[in-house]
């Protein structure tokens, strides 16, 4: 155990390496500056745009500039923020826990929704159930996130007043709630990004499952099982679902970067404060260093991600693990 | 062979309807200029028609800038659709020559080809696009094809490469390469051919998924630039106006959604379709 864990992180730690020179060399690519394509810097004096570029090292040779961004990085430094005035790593160190609950409880609800029903529709595969979750599954998947937070936003928001729209906490009186009354605030601010967020990856989910379960119906072991006269029920949950929840544990990995981009979308429809609402408005502010930072760190958390998703995979099936 | 695919993949309903949707929409695209009844940037009337909820004369209502909604879905049609077929062609053909190197070669190189698409994998797409994207001072479509084809093939070459490690299993393949057959002549015949199934079937999905990622750029501000139709810009555009307007933001939505929905029903029906499995 101890040796895979130890070659997994050299690996994760590769991969982190690998995307921090590719985001430096991609942002590299677009023409101009930090300093000229800031929007109000059009009229920037010759004098202070050399200063300013100077200050933060933007007028070295691009590869020195990439061994400090990497010396940097190393020492946690992801570079400043232009329209926050401060490191981009207290800025996203601030927004991190937000994006972290979106994400959770999102997860949470495209799990906890999609694998039953992909389960449901594999056991019970060409039956009317099944194709109408199959089309269910598949709207859901086919929908632009942003365009169904928008929407909920309308008929649940602004249409019914159930919940707010905007916000992780409402800005007028939560202070002076009290603690429960702050959670509750809290909660009733979650529900519209978390929905929507979860609706989505519940339809591909679903999707994945079903095909997962399909192919495990088939096998031998399932045929022996109702040969010894066992319930259906029992077939599924003993034998056919612990054999095909096995795949849906590469998916923790796989969806993770998939929330992540969700994330950024809903973020932006809901005002909620956290890394994607962030790299909205700092592609708005035209914040160089803040972008190059959350790309950087939102890689970081789909390698850990992936990371328990081996771990979790190697107990629970020995047969990934190497014969040693 | 092809017919029969043909006929085999449109079997069903859905795929019937969704083939009947997807043939609508390229017709439409193509004769914007015939079918859509206003010119889609024209502002027609910013006194009388600002806003104007869907009506016989305007099916779709209009914006705040008292533009036909319908006639800029009719041409957001042919940038979604230019934008997705390009970029798709761009992304299947990296992801093939790349699967191909790295299976066909081994070792090193796969390795090395592999690792660059772990780490590539690693950024979300999203975020991946907007850093490549976002310090652009304009986006013109050739630029967004390139930087949707060049960031969307890392799976396409995991699946080749896959494809091609099996097929290197079988008996055909040694056999081939035992009577010396060149590897041009390996690939055309043996690998590619093999390799063709998956590959149709993930360019179709493909096309759904780079309409979705396309109208997420546009919705965050970083598409096609003002004031060419785009279905994702319409959608961000309408956020302030949707409560006394819903019909902006409701109606390039929905045009997103039938159009994915028929792309992904039609990859569906392919696989089922070339899937030796399903009888």
């Amino acid at each position: 155990m101890a040796r895979f864990l130890a070659l997994r992180l050299i690996h994760a730690i590769a991969i982190v390496f690998l995307v921090a020179t590719l985001t430096f060399f991609l942002i590299h690519m677009a023409p101009g500056d930090p300093i000229i394509t800031r929007s109000e810097a059009q009229s920037v004096p010759p004098e202070v745009r050399a200063q300013l570029l100077e200050n933060f090292g933007l007028d070295r040779p691009l590869a020195e500039q990439y061994l400090r961004y990497l010396g940097n990085l190393a020492t946690g430094d992801l570079g400043y923020s232009f329209s926050e005035n401060r490191a981009v790593t207290a800025a996203i160190m601030e927004r991190i826990p937000n994006t972290l609950i979106l994400a959770a409880l999102g997860m949470l609800l495209a799990f906890g929704i999609g694998v039953p029903v992909g389960a449901i529709q594999g056991w019970r595969s060409g039956s009317k159930t099944d194709n109408a979750l199959t089309v269910t599954s598949l709207v859901l998947y086919s929908l632009p996130v942003f365009w169904l937070g928008i929407m909920l936003q309308l008929a649940f928001g602004l249409g019914l007043g159930l919940f707010p729209v905007s916000g992780a906490t409402d800005p007028v009186i939560h202070d002076g709630l009290s603690t429960l009354g702050r959670l509750w605030d809290r909660i009733r601010h979650l529900v519209l990004p978390a929905a929507t967020l979860g609706a989505v990856g519940a339809g591909a989910l679903a999707r994945f499952q079903r095909s997962a379960t399909l192919e495990t119906v088939v096998q031998d072991f399932i045929r022996t099982a109702r040969g010894k006269g066992l319930t259906e029920r029992l077939i599924l949950f003993r034998h056919a679902l612990r054999a095909a929840l096995l795949p849906s544990i590469t998916l923790f990995g796989l969806t993770f970067p998939v929330l992540l981009s969700g994330a950024v979308l809903v973020e932006t429809v809901f005002s909620w404060p956290g890394i994607g609402r962030l790299i909205y408005d700092s592609i708005a502010a035209r914040d160089y260093f803040v972008v190059t930072g959350t790309a950087i760190v939102s890689a970081i958390m789909v390698v850990l991600g992936n990371l328990v998703a081996d771990v979790l995979y190697w107990v629970a099936d020995p047969r990934t693990r190497p014969a040693s | 062979m092809t017919r029969n695919l043909i006929a085999r993949t449109l079997r069903s309903r859905r795929a019937k309807v969704a083939f009947l949707v997807v043939s609508t929409l390229a017709l439409g695209a193509l004769l914007a200029p015939v079918i859509a009844p206003h010119d889609p940037i024209a502002q027609l009337d910013l006194v009388g028609l600002k806003l104007a909820a869907p009506s016989w004369q305007h099916w779709f209502g209009t914006d705040d800038l008292s533009r036909d909604l319908l006639s800029r879905i009719v041409y957001g049609a042919r940038i979604s659709l230019a934008v997705a077929g390009l970029s798709v062609a761009l992304s299947i053909t990296c992801g093939t020559l790349v699967g191909l190197a790295a299976g066909l070669a081994g070792g090193a190189v796969d390795a090395l080809l592999m690792r660059m698409v772990d780490a590539l994998l690693a950024i979300p797409r999203l975020i991946l696009l907007v850093v490549i994207l976002a310090f652009w001072p304009q986006i013109s479509l050739p630029l967004l094809v390139l930087v949707l084809g060049i960031t969307s093939w890392f799976d396409t070459s995991r699946l080749v490469r896959a494809e091609v490690l099996s097929v290197r299993e079988r008996p055909f393949y040694a056999a081939a390469v035992s009577a010396g057959t060149s590897t041009g002549r390996l690939i055309r015949n043996h690998v590619l051919p093999n390799v063709a199934g998956p590959i149709i079937v993930a360019a179709t999905l493909g096309i759904g998924q780079i309409i979705l990622v396309e109208a997420g750029l546009s919705f965050l501000g970083i598409g096609i630039a003002r004031p060419t139709p785009s279905w994702g810009r319409m959608v961000a555009d309408s956020q302030e106006i949707m409560v006394s307007a819903w019909w902006t933001a409701a109606f390039p939505g929905l045009a997103i959604v039938v159009t994915v929905v028929a792309f992904s029903v039609l990859g569906d029906a392919l696989r089922d379709a070339l899937d030796p499995k399903a009888s």
